[in-house]
């Protein structure tokens, strides 16, 4: 009878433990999701910042913007500047160092101007073309701005469609 | 008959034991609940960028593009002021109207955004009024109308300068969601 009835507490005790390993397992589980979750979303947080950075950074180069005594604007790029630094960007030119430095600056992305307005309506410049070397996914941004030819002085709407990649997140 | 007094004992230690494992469960199931609510759900750093600069640089660029108007070219905003205050050594506003739809063709309908974008005058008593133009909305896009009051709406509102004029104008353009 003794025995039996320490084989019964053996067994309640043995069920207890396993209730017991159970939750915890399911905690721990849940824990480690939480925390892979919150790891996941900083990702995508800090690409979607280094996307915005870039894409509000290029307007703002003092290689491309516009002068003071002509073209005057907040938001305004100016046709010879940029050309001239497109011919730098060119993956076959002779500027290496050069455009080591703005693949330091830029990374891997695609930087593009979209003429809306004027002669050249619907054309496209690529100021900047940095594939990755594999398959990565990508974050398009489109920032509007004039571009102005400083000859002319004439301001045609165009708008840039600048593309990062970013190395895929999983989840 | 009554129980012994070993067996109670023990049946209520059991049902203690059973309340803690359910005071447990309920406590994680809450927690579980609290976090899958409490998921950011808003928009993103790129989302919100995306909205707000995207209009912003919209209605400045827009405003000093060069527009023809007749054998002229001027830049947007002052046709504006043009159309505003009654000038038309230039047919103004059919330059400005067809050359706005064209643009708008070519930029915010084809990225499929939803927006409204009005050319308005300030009244005295700190209302708006059209200066004269429609307003432009994105005919092909399937939801709900971007108005003022829409939800999840980021406005921007360029003011045009214009000294000559008694009211300010402003190139506003509504972006929706």
């Amino acid at each position: 009878m003794t025995t039996r009835n320490a084989q019964i507490q053996f067994g309640e005790s043995l069920m207890v433990v396993i209730v017991l390993v159970f939750i915890l397992i399911i905690g721990l589980v849940f824990y480690f999701r939480v925390s892979s979750v919150a790891v996941m979303d900083e990702q995508r947080y800090r690409e979607d910042i280094m996307s915005v950075r870039l894409a509000s950074s290029i307007p703002a180069l003092s290689e491309i913007q516009c002068g003071q005594f002509t073209c005057k604007g907040d938001v305004c790029i100016d046709r010879l500047k940029m050309t001239s630094l497109a011919t730098v960007l060119a993956p076959t030119g002779a500027y290496v160092a050069q455009r080591e430095y703005y693949e330091r600056l830029f990374g891997h992305a695609t930087i593009k101007l979209h003429l809306v307005t004027g002669d050249d309506a619907g054309e496209e410049f690529t100021l900047y073309h940095d594939p990755p070397p594999a398959d990565w996914s990508r974050a398009r941004q489109y920032l509007f701005t004039t571009l102005c030819n400083p000859v002319t002085e004439r301001q045609e709407l165009a708008y840039l469609n600048v593309t990062r990649y970013m190395r895929e997140v999983d989840g | 008959m009554t129980l012994p007094r070993r067996s109670v004992r023990r049946g209520q230690a059991e049902m203690i034991g059973l309340l803690l494992i359910v005071i447990i469960l309920v406590i994680g199931f809450l927690l579980y609940v609290r976090f899958s609510l409490t998921k950011d759900d808003g928009p993103s750093a790129k989302e919100r960028f995306d909205k707000t600069q995207l209009g912003t640089t919209f209605v400045t660029s827009l405003a000093k593009t060069d527009i023809p108007c007749g054998a002229l070219t001027a830049p947007l905003q002052e046709l504006i002021v043009d159309i505003a205050s009654g000038d038309t050594s230039c047919p103004a506003e059919n330059a400005v109207d067809s050359a706005v739809t064209a643009i708008l063709h070519d930029t915010l309908d084809m990225m499929g955004k939803n927006y409204l974008l009005r050319f308005v005058r300030r009244t005295r008593d700190d209302q708006t009024e059209p200066i004269g133009l429609p307003d432009y909305t994105n005919s092909a896009y399937e939801g709900r109308e971007c108005t003022p009051r829409s939800d999840a709406v980021a406005a921007d509102i360029y003011p045009v300068p214009a000294l000559e004029l008694a009211f300010p104008v402003e190139i506003r353009l509504y972006l929706c969601s």
